[in-house]
C-alpha cells in the first residue's frame, strides 16, 4: 500500500507506510519513547516489558498500547508522555524495581518517572534479570545456536541453558551478554578460556601463536569456519598479528 | 537409567517427526515414564531436530511434566473455585498433614505425590480428591484416612 | 460399518435406525457423566448390565448409558422410558427393585424420586423436576438419549442432517450469512459473533486454513465443554465440519484439557466412528468437500484457553499469547488464517443451520439469541449444568433451578466469567442475564461458570483465591501480569492473614489500572475484574480486615477463633480426639477448652460436635 497513513504524535502530524511499528513513527516523530526488551535485530519485538506504552486514539475511542508492536494501519492521534501513559510506566517501572532493586539502568529509567524506589508494600525480589528475553532471542535468532531458552512460567520464570548445566552448544560469542539491558550477563577470560558465569559455560580460546594473546572462542573458531568455509589453521594468529 | 528409543521412535512416527509433536510425544513419555528423563529430552532434540533448551521450555512450562518421577499413588486435590467455597484448602491440609508431604511434592520414598489442579470439572463433587484414578467426592479429612492409609501401609 | 457414499445413503439408514428403535421396548438409562461416575455410576452400570444378563431379560429391556444430564448433584440418575421417570441417588442395591418395577409397570418408588423441597412432594416425571423445569435444553436436548460411544443414536435422533443440508444445499458463503444472521455470540468467554469470525476467516487470504474447536475449558468451577464433549461428541463435530465447508479449510483441531480423560476418550472414538461412515475425511458425503480433525490434548496450562496461547501450544511450543494487533482469522496456526471458536459454540452451529437464524433467534434476547449452558456450582442445593435461554434472571438460576442456599444460608454474591469475571451482588439477582448485561454491571459472561457464594463466603478470601489462581497460571511473559499479579497476591494475603496496612485497598486500585491496561493478553487484562468487583461491592470487608483485624465472614484463619461454649459443652470429647494438633483440652466431665496458640483453625472440632458447643468468630 503505497499510501501513507496520518498519525498525530504529541500534537505534530506525520506520514507512515501500512504497518509500521509505531514506535519507530512515533521516535522518527521526535518523541523519547523508552524501551527496555526491544531491539532492532529482533524480529518481531518481543514486546515483553510493556514500557514503551503510548496512548492511542482512534475517533472517539481510546486505548493504551505497547507502540513496539503496535502496526499502524489507520490514522491515530498518539499521546507518549501523557499523564496517563506516566503513570501506567511508572506502575511498570515500579514492578520492575520491585523485581531488581540494585540494577541501574532500571533504576535510572525509573527516576525518569518518579519512582526512586519499590513501593514499600511491594515484596523485593533482589533479582537482577528483567526477563526481557533479549538474551534468548538473540541467541536463538542472530546467533542461531539456541543456547538459551526460558524455564517455567510466570512468577518461576527465568532465563536459563537446560537444566540450569552448561550448554555444549553455547559457542561463547557473548552476544548475549553484550545486548542484555541489565548487563547482568558477565563474561571474563582468565587461563585460556572464557567464562559467562551465569550460564556456567567455560569456552576454551584460541591463542595467537605469535603474541599469547587469547582472541577467539575455538567454538566461535569452528562454527564461523562452518559457514564461510575459512580454513582453521589460518584462525591461530591474531588479528593484530596478522 | 536406560531409554527405550524404540518405544519413543513408536511415538515420533505416530505423531510426525517435526517440531509440532513435541508436546504430544511429552506427554506419551510423561505417561510412560511417570516423568520426563533427560535422557528423554536428549533423545528428541536429535530425532526432532530441535534444540534441548526449546524442549527443556516446554517440559518445564506445562503442569502436566515432571523432571522429577513422581510417586506410585498420586494424590490430587481439586483446588478450584467450588470446590475452594466447599472447603478445599482445608481438605489439602488434612491431606498434607497426613502423608507428612507439602504440596506438589513427592515423598522420599517415592510412595506418594500431593498434588493440586484447577478444577476437575466434577464441581457436584466438590471437595473432590482423585486418588490415582478414583474420584473422592465429598471428601473429608476421615474418608481421605481410610484410603490412604491403606496405601501407606502396603508393601510396593 | 457403512460408508455413506451420498445424502440419500445417509437418510435411508436413520429411517432405518428409526425404524428399528421402535420397538415399544422399556428401557434404563443411566448417566455415564464424570460427575456421577464419580458418585458411583461406573458400578450401578455394571450391576445394572449383569443383573439384567442374569435375569435373562437383554431381550425385553434395553438399556443405555448416556451423556451428562446435568443434575450432578443428584447422581447417579436413571432415567426410566418411555414414561421418563427420575430417579435420583440411585445406588446399586436399588438394582433388582428397579428393574422388578419396569417388568411389571409397577407404581414408581417412592425413595427414589426427587423430593420438592418446598412441599415434600414427590416428583416422577424428568421435566417436572425444577430444576429441569425451568431450563430450555437445546443444544443439551439429547444427551440423555444416547450413548456417546454410539454414533447411530445420535444419527436416529437426527444427528449430521444440518450438515448434509448444508453440503447439499447451501454454498459456503449462505452458510457465513445464516450464522451472522443468528447473532451467534461465542459461548467460549468473549462473545464475539462468530459469524463475523468466520466471514473474515473465509475472505482471508493464506492455506490451508484451519478450524480450531477451544475444548480447553480451563474456568475453575466450569464443566459445560466438559459434559458437551463426553456427552454428545458428535453435535460438536457436526458444528465443525459444516464450519470448515463454510470457511474452506481442511484440517481441523480439537485442543481438549488432559483433565478430561473420559472426554478425550469420547472424542477419539466419536472421530474414529465419523470417518468409517463418510461423515468425516475424504470427500464427505459424496460432496468433493475432504475435512478432517486431530485431537491435541492440554498440558495443564490454563493460559492455553487463550487463542493465541492455544496455537502456540499447538505448533509444540510454550503456551505464551502474541499481541492481536493482526487477528488470528488472518495470521493464526502457522501464521494462515485460523478460525477457532469454543465447544458450546461449535454446537449451536448444526441447530442454527438445520432450523435457520430466524428459529434460533425466538429465544434468548436481540443481543444474545439462543440459550448458554451454565455450571451451577458453589453454595446451592442443586449442583450441576443448566441450560437456559438467554434473558433469564440470576434470581430464577439460583432460587426456582438452583432451589437456593443450602443449610438456609443467606445468598450473598454470585461470581460469573471465572477468574476474568465479577463478583454479582443480592441487589443484581434480577438482572435478565445475556452478554451485554453482564458486562454492564462489571463482570462478564465468561465460559459460563455461575459460583453462588453465602454469608459465609470472604469476598477478600474470593479475590485472593482469583489472583493467586492468575498468578499461578500467568505465562510470565508480559511485566504488568507476571509482576502486577504477583504483587497484587502479596498483597491480598497480607489482607487475609491480618497483615494489611492502612492504604493497600489504593495501592491495589492503582495497580489494577496498569494491569487491565498493559497486560499482553486477556488474562492479564481481566485479571483486576474480581479484585475490582468485590471491591465495588463489599469494600467494607476489606475495610474491616484491614482496620479492624476482622473477618466478617468468619473464614480467614488468621482472624478467628475457636471457642468451647461451656454452658453447651457435654465433655463428650469428640472434639478432642478430632483435633489434629491436640490442642483441645479435657475430660470426662470437665468442660473442654480450647488452647488459643495450638489451634490451626481447621474447623474439625465445629464439625464433630454434636451439641453446637463449638463457636467460630
Amino acid at each position: 500500500m503505497a499510501e501513507k497513513i496520518k498519525v498525530i504524535v504529541n500534537g505534530k502530524e506525520v506520514y507512515a507506510a501500512y504497518d509500521t511499528p509505531l514506535l519507530q513513527v512515533c521516535r522518527e516523530a521526535g518523541a523519547d519513547v523508552p524501551t527496555l526488551c526491544h531491539n532492532e535485530n529482533i524480529n518481531p519485538p518481543y514486546g515483553v516489558c510493556r514500557v514503551c506504552t503510548v496512548e492511542i486514539t482512534e475517533g472517539t475511542r481510546t486505548r493504551f498500547a505497547p507502540s513496539c508492536v503496535y502496526p499502524v494501519r489507520r490514522e491515530i492521534s498518539v499521546q507518549t508522555e501523557s499523564e496517563p501513559v506516566r503513570r501506567r510506566r511508572a506502575m511498570l517501572l515500579n514492578f520492575l524495581l520491585a523485581r531488581c532493586p540494585d540494577q541501574k539502568p532500571i533504576q535510572e529509567l525509573a527516576a525518569r518517572y518518579g519512582v526512586k524506589e519499590p513501593h514499600p508494600r511491594f515484596t523485593r525480589r533482589g533479582d537482577d534479570c528483567i526477563l526481557c528475553g533479549l538474551c534468548v532471542q538473540t541467541c536463538t535468532q542472530v546467533v542461531g545456536v539456541s543456547a538459551l531458552g526460558f524455564e517455567s512460567r510466570g512468577e518461576m520464570r527465568e532465563a536459563a541453558t537446560p537444566y540450569r548445566a552448561e550448554n555444549p552448544v553455547c559457542i561463547a560469542c557473548g552476544a548475549c551478554a553484550y545486548i542484555c539491558p541489565t548487563q547482568c550477563i558477565g563474561f571474563e577470560e582468565k587461563d585460556g578460556k572464557r567464562y559467562l558465569k551465569r550460564w556456567k559455560r567455560e569456552a576454551p580460546m584460541l591463542v595467537c601463536e605469535k603474541c599469547g594473546s587469547y582472541w577467539l572462542p575455538e567454538a566461535v573458531a569452528r562454527i564461523v569456519g562452518e559457514k564461510m568455509n575459512i580454513d582453521f589453521s589460518g584462525l591461530n594468529v591474531c588479528p593484530n598479528c596478522r | 537409567m536406560i531409554l527405550e528409543t524404540a518405544k519413543i521412535d513408536a511415538m515420533i512416527d505416530k505423531y510426525g517427526r517435526d517440531a509440532s509433536s513435541l508436546i504430544l510425544v511429552l506427554q506419551d513419555i510423561q505417561a510412560l515414564y511417570r516423568y520426563l528423563p533427560r535422557e528423554a529430552l536428549q533423545y528428541l532434540s536429535e530425532q526432532l531436530n530441535a534444540p534441548l533448551a526449546k524442549i527443556y521450555n516446554v517440559a518445564t512450562f506445562f503442569k502436566a511434566f515432571s523432571l522429577k518421577p513422581k510417586g506410585e499413588h498420586v494424590v490430587c486435590v481439586c483446588m478450584g473455585t467450588a470446590c475452594h467455597v466447599r472447603g478445599a484448602p482445608r481438605i489439602l491440609d488434612d491431606i498434607s498433614r497426613q502423608l507428612d508431604l507439602e504440596p506438589n511434592a513427592t515423598s522420599k520414598d517415592e510412595k506418594f505425590t500431593l498434588e493440586t489442579v484447577n478444577c476437575l470439572g466434577s464441581c457436584a463433587l466438590g471437595p473432590l480428591v482423585v486418588v490415582d484414578d478414583q474420584y473422592i467426592g465429598h471428601a473429608t479429612a476421615t474418608k481421605m484416612k481410610q484410603i490412604l492409609g491403606p496405601l501407606a501401609k502396603a508393601k510396593g | 460399518m457403512e460408508k455413506f457414499s451420498n445424502y440419500a445413503a445417509l437418510e435411508q439408514y436413520r429411517a432405518r435406525l428409526i425404524a428399528e428403535r421402535k420397538t415399544g421396548k422399556p428401557k434404563i438409562t443411566v448417566c455415564g457423566g464424570t460427575g456421577c461416575k464419580g458418585s458411583g455410576a461406573e458400578c450401578l452400570i455394571m450391576t445394572f448390565k449383569d443383573e439384567l444378563k442374569k435375569q435373562g431379560l437383554t431381550d425385553r429391556i434395553e438399556f443405555l448409558e448416556t451423556g451428562c444430564h446435568g443434575f450432578c448433584e443428584r447422581g447417579p440418575l436413571v432415567v426410566l422410558h418411555p414414561q421418563k421417570i427420575f430417579y435420583q441417588s440411585v445406588k446399586t442395591e436399588d438394582v433388582p427393585e428397579i428393574i422388578a418395577q419396569v417388568l411389571s409397570q409397577g407404581p414408581a418408588i417412592e425413595r427414589l424420586l426427587y423430593t420438592d423441597p418446598q412441599n415434600g412432594a414427590k416428583i416422577q416425571l424428568e421435566h417436572e423436576v425444577p430444576f429441569y423445569k425451568y431450563q430450555k435444553r437445546i443444544i443439551f436436548r439429547n444427551n440423555g438419549y444416547l450413548d456417546p460411544s454410539r454414533i447411530d443414536d445420535y444419527i436416529a435422533l437426527g444427528g449430521y442432517a444440518g450438515l448434509a443440508k448444508a453440503l447439499q444445499s447451501m454454498a459456503p458463503d449462505q452458510i457465513v450469512a445464516e450464522v451472522k444472521e443468528a447473532n451467534l455470540r461465542g459461548r467460549g468467554g468473549g462473545g464475539f459473533p462468530a459469524g463475523r469470525k468466520w466471514e473474515s476467516c473465509r475472505k482471508a487470504k493464506g492455506s490451508p486454513k484451519y478450524v480450531i474447536c477451544n475444548a480447553d475449558e480451563g474456568d475453575p468451577g466450569a464443566f459445560m465443554d466438559r459434559s458437551l464433549l463426553e456427552g454428545n461428541p458428535h453435535s460438536v463435530l457436526e458444528g465443525m465440519i459444516i464450519g470448515a465447508y463454510a470457511i474452506g479449510s481442511s484440517q481441523g483441531y480439537i485442543y481438549v484439557r488432559n483433565e478430561y480423560p473420559l472426554a478425550v476418550k469420547n472424542t477419539y472414538t466419536a472421530l474414529e466412528q465419523a470417518r468409517q461412515m463418510g461423515l468425516l475425511g475424504d470427500n464427505i458425503l459424496g460432496s468433493g468437500f475432504s475435512f478432517d480433525i486431530k485431537v491435541n490434548r492440554g498440558g495443564g496450562a490454563f493460559v492455553c484457553g487463550e487463542s493465541t496461547a492455544l496455537m502456540a501450544s499447538l505448533e509444540g511450543n510454550p503456551g505464551e499469547p502474541r499481541a492481536k494487533y493482526v487477528h488470528t482469522a488472518e495470521h493464526g496456526l502457522y501464521n494462515n488464517p485460523t478460525n477457532l471458536n469454543n465447544v458450546e459454540t461449535w454446537a449451536n452451529v448444526p441447530y442454527i443451520v438445520e432450523h435457520g437464524a430466524k428459529e434460533y433467534r425466538k429465544i434468548g434476547t436481540a443481543g444474545s439469541p439462543g440459550t448458554k449452558i451454565f455450571s451451577l456450582v458453589g453454595k446451592i442445593i442443586n449442583t450441576g449444568l443448566v441450560e437456559v435461554p438467554m434473558g433469564i434472571t440470576l434470581r430464577e438460576i439460583v432460587y426456582d433451578i438452583g432451589g437456593g442456599i443450602p443449610q438456609g444460608k443467606k445468598f450473598k454474591a454470585v461470581q460469573t466469567g471465572g477468574p476474568s469475571g465479577g463478583c454479582i451482588p443480592e441487589k443484581y439477582l434480577d438482572l435478565q442475564i445475556d452478554f451485554d448485561k453482564l458486562t454492564e454491571v462489571g463482570s462478564m459472561m465468561g465460559s459460563g461458570g455461575l459460583i453462588v457464594m453465602d454469608e459465609e463466603t470472604c469476598m477478600v478470601d474470593v479475590a485472593r483465591y482469583f489472583t493467586d489462581f492468575l498468578t499461578g497460571e500467568s505465562c510470565g511473559k508480559c511485566v504488568p501480569c507476571r509482576e502486577g499479579l504477583m504483587q497484587m497476591r502479596n498483597l491480598l494475603r497480607d489482607i487475609c492473614d491480618g497483615k494489611g496496612q492502612p492504604g493497600d485497598i489504593e495501592l491495589i486500585e492503582d495497580m489494577c489500572v496498569t494491569i487491565a491496561d498493559c497486560s499482553l493478553c486477556a488474562l492479564g487484562q481481566t485479571a483486576p475484574n474480581p479484585v475490582l468487583t468485590t471491591l465495588k461491592y463489599f469494600r467494607d470487608e476489606y475495610e474491616a480486615h484491614i482496620h479492624e483485624h476482622r473477618c466478617p465472614a468468619a473464614v480467614c484463619k488468621a482472624l478467628i477463633s475457636y471457642r468451647i461454649l461451656e454452658d453447651k459443652c457435654t465433655a463428650c470429647g469428640l472434639c478432642r480426639r478430632a483435633c489434629p494438633t491436640g490442642a483441645i483440652v479435657g475430660q470426662k466431665k470437665v468442660i473442654h477448652k480450647i488452647i488459643e496458640d495450638k489451634c490451626i483453625r481447621c474447623g474439625a472440632c465445629l464439625e464433630t460436635c454434636k451439641f453446637d458447643a463449638i463457636f467460630k468468630e
